[in-house]
């Protein structure tokens, strides 16, 4: 029975299917991309287990395509297949196509990317989200800003949000991902093609003063609240990951090409201040920082409105970044091997002959 | 450089403009070669007067030659005797109603091409209209938009172009009566009207005249101390009037500095230099041999500035090697390329009259010259720019024809039947047509943004996708063999395995390299952007390439496609390669490409067309046939 | 071998997909609490912390050091982002808008801003003594409350052109360790009428005792 089952999952004609499918899916995909932006896409056909092409009639999604093209490729490995001196190619190249999927997942499910932004002489320990958003409360005017957040991913109506450690709740009453505000009324708004590009609001209660609070993601400043004599910031803001170090941006360089407004390089001078001595490095294209899980890579930069030349690094943490190096080497080896391999049986009858 | 040797040039240039006459003497034809080495620095790069000659005019007119003369040859009367340009039709408009909107008739049987004096009547209006396009978030813009804003530009620098040399140009304002005053310039006698240069080169006397009148109140004047002011005060103003002239054709003087000057900021900033007076004086040297029809003078006068620029500019690489781009537009490898690819195409197809082994003889040779050609063409590109000849389209036409052409020719060393000899060929001629289309852009040699700006990554994943594409094309061109033998000599098994067998070898070739390509793409986004996949259009493409291939290969496995379904499944490949190729580029610019660029896209989706009707015929027939 | 099996097959494909799929869909839906420490550092605060454990006290801003009289026909609008205030005039005919920006420390000098601005106009470049010149040659004014003020107007580089091209006319001030930017933008004859107002607000300024 199990042997059986095996058997028809590992079946070609699911491979062929599969390849056609995801075949379909992607250039489906990149078409979709020109109406619709390219977060949308990623959703809608490759992220999805299924989707609708119009209402009743599905069509698989990515990941449901390559979970089957997974089993297929793992059942195929423990029925099919069968070594032999010739089939070294094959299974390098099945071993390679085998780990692009382990690292597929892996950065799937772990992968947070998140950004940087400094003006020269800033510094700061907490990089951005480029479109999750996060409550945030903590005490003014203390020596160390001790923040206590929540993801706005998740908030439900009239369910109380504990802030225990400065003695209040929140009651989120009202919550749009994506919101217009004007004056003191919020209306919610369809969400945006490119996702960083939605401000969330909403409208929270503060059982403990009868208070209701606007909160909005453009607004300049945080709502404050005073509760006993002390006073507290209440803040909707893209969500924050401490980092475990310090980094500070002490240069920014842009060279163009002689004579024209061409970029020729970008390069970030910072300071690293991890346990003791600060590490002084440069980021520049092409060139990133790898500190500790994190990489930083220049992703663009700006001059705000005094002239101060500000660079946006883009901050990844990955644990399986190694990975699809490894799956290249292994998957190129393979396709190598069994080239040379195909090549000689072409050419052997020629030589002979 | 001694100052006497340059009054010397100073004065004998100074009698020949007075000898002489202000038109083309002489019954030798006039010979502007001597000044096509000259090196000059636009968009980023420093390349010979000849290269900037031909993209100049191919951006204005569409052409690299006006009336059958070089573009050169109109360079060389832009800049020495501009006024005779101005009546000349260079100005293409893509656009009917662009001259409408500014008060001309449409010419399209001067294939809507129009003269500066027509032009320049409506030039307010143009302006205007170009200004308040270009107030437009470029990814807004319509076609007439951006017409509008290119032809503006060009406008604007051809204004700016020829005003280039007029400080060598006899002017009014520079008109001296006063003998005293031509004397105290060191200027001859019997003219009266100078040029802002020879004014310039002694100024300091006049400033001493014109110094000594501070104290003095106005009245008090003496005639000649009123005419040298009059003189002062006209330098001044010209000096101020020319600034920032796209004519960069002066290296930068400060050690370290990279921005090449045109004459008239050298004029302002680094006159006090022996070396850029001098190089002055050898463009006015150069105008006078021109107008005068003076070989010799105009072709002396091209030489020495040429080596005194080059020998100050060696730190760049394009001055360093501008020989190299000079031999590189005489030869026209790329050109020659292409008609020895069709001659030996035609060798093979056609009898002519010749006998086999002649026929084969021949198209032998002249596809290896066309492949001697084509690499010579590619080494030179890559001398020139110093990284992997892959850094946009039309480079990746040139690249992939020549892997093409390379592997054709390898088959061909394996079997010696002549049918690697056809695919070189059929992909030389084709994929550098192509390239022509996207060559009519303008220069082909371009600085690379900071992304792009690696060689090393440039030098792996794209030149190891465009061998893909490479690969995938050779297959694909060898499946619409493979169909064509199975209908017409279905009875002749052993070629037919012997393509069936190419067919596969390059599939697998193409793959392999697809593949290394794709991935080290990944590897590459991940270096610089912190991702190794985001489901990027381009990268999707190439993607599309290496699945195609997966599923061709367990197709086969699986038994659902034999021989000719491979075959047929090559030539779809060629069609998702040259979506991933190009056709995603097309995708990207969609609403706002224009001329070409939609024309292009137009040309994809008919050969897109006739691939699958092709298909849809030959494959049955091809069944039929083999079943037999 | 693949026909007899295919019902049974599918299901068991079927089994598989959806466990797999109740997996991936298995985390919380609850709010997760965070907790953890902020830690920013500005310009002005140039000397870093030894370790990422030391604290640094938060950007200054919120309060403003200055103050000023509008002039008659500007309105104020709210603050926004980077600017501490924004100003616009009431005259439809000639629009302008003005707006206050501080930077803490000297802001890279007024030189590096000058070429800034002037890139923002497309204005061509000047040369490093250009510069200078150009800059020792601008007004400075004091205002009521004892600040130097120093004036930059571009519409002496803006002679040539039409009028409707873009202008500005800035002044830059220092106070209480801050550098603060007043810009006043608009159409260079906007710019241009709107000098003596503008003036008038930049005489009006004062720090906050």
């Amino acid at each position: 029975m199990l042997r059986n089952l095996l058997t028809v999952l590992s079946s070609l004609r699911i491979t062929v299917s599969c390849l056609l499918l995801l075949f379909i899916l992607v250039f489906w995909g990149t078409v979709y991309q020109v109406q619709h932006g390219l977060y949308l896409a990623q959703k809608h056909f490759f992220e999805s287990f299924a989707f609708w092409i119009i209402r009743g009639i599905p069509f698989p999604g990515g990941q449901l395509v390559l979970w089957v093209l997974f089993l297929n490729l793992l059942c195929a490995v423990f029925t099919r297949f069968k070594f032999n001196r010739h089939k070294t190619g094959i299974a390098l190249v099945h071993a390679g196509v085998f780990l692009f999927f382990i690292s597929g997942f892996i950065t799937f499910q772990l992968c947070q990317e998140t950004h940087l932004t400094l003006a020269e002489g800033d510094g700061s320990n907490l990089s951005e989200s480029n479109q999750d958003w996060e409550l945030a409360v903590w005490k003014t005017g203390t020596q160390e800003k001790e923040v206590t957040a929540y993801d706005t991913e998740h908030l439900k109506r009239g369910y109380p949000l504990d802030f225990s450690e400065f003695g209040f709740r929140l009651v989120p009453q009202v919550y749009y991902p994506n919101a217009d505000k004007t004056g003191s009324s919020l209306n919610s708004l369809k969400q945006e093609k490119e996702p960083e590009r939605n401000l969330p609001g909403g409208l929270f209660s503060l059982p403990e003063t009868g208070q209701t609070l606007l909160l909005h993601g453009g607004d300049d400043s945080p709502a404050l609240i005073e509760i006993k004599e002390d006073q507290y910031a209440v803040s909707l803001r893209r969500k924050r990951l401490p980092l475990p170090f310090f980094l500070q941006l002490n240069d920014f360089r842009m060279e163009v090409h002689p004579g024209t407004a061409v970029a020729r390089s970008y390069q970030s001078e910072v300071s690293v201040f991890s346990h003791g001595q600060p590490r002084t490095t440069v980021i520049s294209m092409n060139e990133p920082l790898r500190e500790k899980d994190f990489t930083f890579y220049q992703a663009s930069y700006a001059i705000d409105p005094a002239g101060r030349e500000i660079s946006t690094l883009a901050v990844v943490k990955n644990a399986g970044r190694l990975l699809p190096y490894i799956a290249t080497f292994v998957l190129v080896l393979g396709l190598a091997v069994h080239t040379l391999l195909v090549a000689s049986r072409i050419s052997a009858p020629e030589v002979t002959g | 450089m001694s100052r006497r040797r340059l009054f010397l040039w100073l004065g004998a240039a100074a009698l020949l403009l007075f000898t002489g006459t202000a038109a083309h003497g002489g019954s030798t034809p006039f010979s502007v070669e001597a000044m096509k080495g000259l090196l000059i620095l636009e968009h980023g790069r420093v390349k010979p007067l000849e290269t900037y000659s031909n993209n100049l005019l191919l951006q204005f007119s569409g052409k690299r030659s006006f009336h059958g003369e070089p573009a050169l040859s109109w360079m060389a009367k832009l800049l020495f005797d501009p006024a005779k340009t101005g009546t000349d039709a260079v100005f293409l408009i893509n656009h009917p109603d662009i001259p409408r909107a500014i008060g001309l008739e449409p010419a399209p049987e001067r294939r809507h091409r129009y003269s500066f004096s027509e032009l320049e009547k409506g030039y307010p209006k143009l302006r205007e209209l170009a200004l308040s396009s270009s107030s437009i978030e470029p990814k807004e813009r319509t076609i007439v938009e951006n017409e509008l804003i290119r032809v503006h530009e060009n406008l604007v620098l051809y204004m700016n172009l020829s005003a280039s040399l007029r400080f060598t140009e006899r002017n009014r304002d520079f008109s001296i009566p006063r003998a005293d005053i031509r004397q105290l310039m060191g200027l001859p006698d019997g003219r009266l009207e100078f040029s802002f240069l020879e004014l310039a080169l002694n100024a300091h006397r006049l400033r001493k005249v014109s110094d000594s009148l501070l104290n003095k109140s106005p009245e008090q004047w003496s005639d000649f101390e009123r005419e040298a002011f009059r003189l002062m005060g006209a330098l001044y103003q010209w000096s101020l009037q020319y600034r920032d002239l796209p004519f960069k054709i002066l290296p930068p003087m400060k050690p370290g500095r990279e921005d090449w000057t045109s004459p008239w900021d050298a004029i302002a900033s680094d006159f006090y230099r022996p070396e850029v007076r001098n190089d002055l004086v050898q463009l006015a040297r150069m105008r006078f041999g021109y107008l005068n029809g003076q070989n010799e003078e105009f072709a002396d006068a091209s030489r020495q500035l040429t080596s005194s620029v080059r020998g100050r500019s060696l730190r760049f690489r394009g001055a360093r090697f501008s020989p190299v781009e000079l031999l590189y537009n005489r030869v026209n490898p790329f050109s020659w390329a292409r008609i020895l690819y069709a001659a030996a195409l035609l060798f093979l197809l056609s009898g002519l009259g010749l006998s086999r082994e002649k026929r084969y003889a021949l198209a032998s040779v002249s596809a290896g010259a066309a492949l001697l050609l084509h690499t010579f063409g590619l080494a030179c590109r890559i001398t020139i720019l110093g990284r992997p000849p892959v850094s946009n389209l039309y480079e990746t036409f040139i690249f992939v024809s020549w892997i093409a052409a390379l592997l054709g020719l390898l088959l061909e060393a394996t079997h010696r039947k002549g049918l690697g000899i056809a695919v070189a060929s059929a992909a030389g001629v084709l994929l550098m047509t192509i390239s022509g289309k996207f060559g009519a852009e303008g220069d082909t040699m371009r600085m690379l943004v900071a992304v792009l700006n690696s060689n090393f990554w440039l030098s792996t994943h794209v030149v190891a996708i465009t061998t893909g594409y490479a690969g995938c094309c050779v297959a694909g061109i060898l499946g619409h063999i493979y169909l064509i033998q199975a209908i017409f000599k279905p009875r002749e098994k052993a070629p037919l395995e012997k393509t069936h067998k190419m067919m596969l070898a390059s599939l697998m070739f193409g793959l392999l390299f697809s593949a290394l390509g794709t991935a080290l793409g990944g590897i590459w986004a991940d270096q610089s952007w912190g991702r190794f996949w985001g489901w990027d259009p381009k990268e999707n493409g190439a993607l599309m390439i290496v699945l195609w291939c997966g599923i061709i290969l367990h197709s086969r496995l699986a038994g659902l496609i034999r021989q000719v379904g491979t075959a047929a499944a090559c030539v779809f490949g060629g069609i998702v390669v040259m979506w991933a190729w190009f056709g995603i580029n097309l995708l990207g610019v969609g609403l706002h490409s224009y001329g070409f660029t939609s024309g292009i896209a137009a040309s994809c989706g008919i050969y897109a067309g006739i691939e699958l009707l092709f298909l849809l015929a030959a494959v049955p027939a091809a069944q039929k046939t083999l079943a037999r | 071998m693949f026909k007899p099996c295919s019902k049974k097959g599918s299901a068991a494909i079927a089994l598989i997909l959806i466990s797999v799929m109740t997996t991936g869909v298995a985390c919380s839906p609850e709010p997760k609490k965070r907790r953890y420490k902020e830690l920013s550092v500005t310009a002005d605060q140039r000397t870093a912390p030894s370790s990422a454990e030391t604290a640094v006290p938060a950007k200054p801003g919120a309060n403003i050091s200055l103050q000023w009289t509008l002039p008659e026909g500007w309105f104020s609008l709210p603050a926004d982002g980077m600017r501490i205030a924004t100003f616009k005039n009431k005259n439809a005919d000639s629009p302008v808008e003005c707006s206050v920006v501080s930077i803490p420390g000297g802001a890279g000098g007024i030189k590096a801003n000058v070429r800034r601005w002037m890139e923002q106009l497309k204005l061509p470049p000047l040369s490093e003594e250009a510069a200078d010149r150009y800059i020792a040659g601008q007004e400075q004014i004091r205002s009521a409350g004892g600040l130097l003020v120093q004036l930059v107007d571009f519409g002496f580089l803006q002679k040539e052109g039409p009028a409707s091209d873009p202008s500005l006319h800035a002044a830059i001030v220092t106070a209480s360790g801050q550098t603060f930017f007043f810009k006043m933008t608009g159409t260079k004859v906007a710019v241009r009428e709107n000098r003596d107002p503008f003036l008038l607000l930049c005489r009006s300024l004062r720090e906050n005792a």
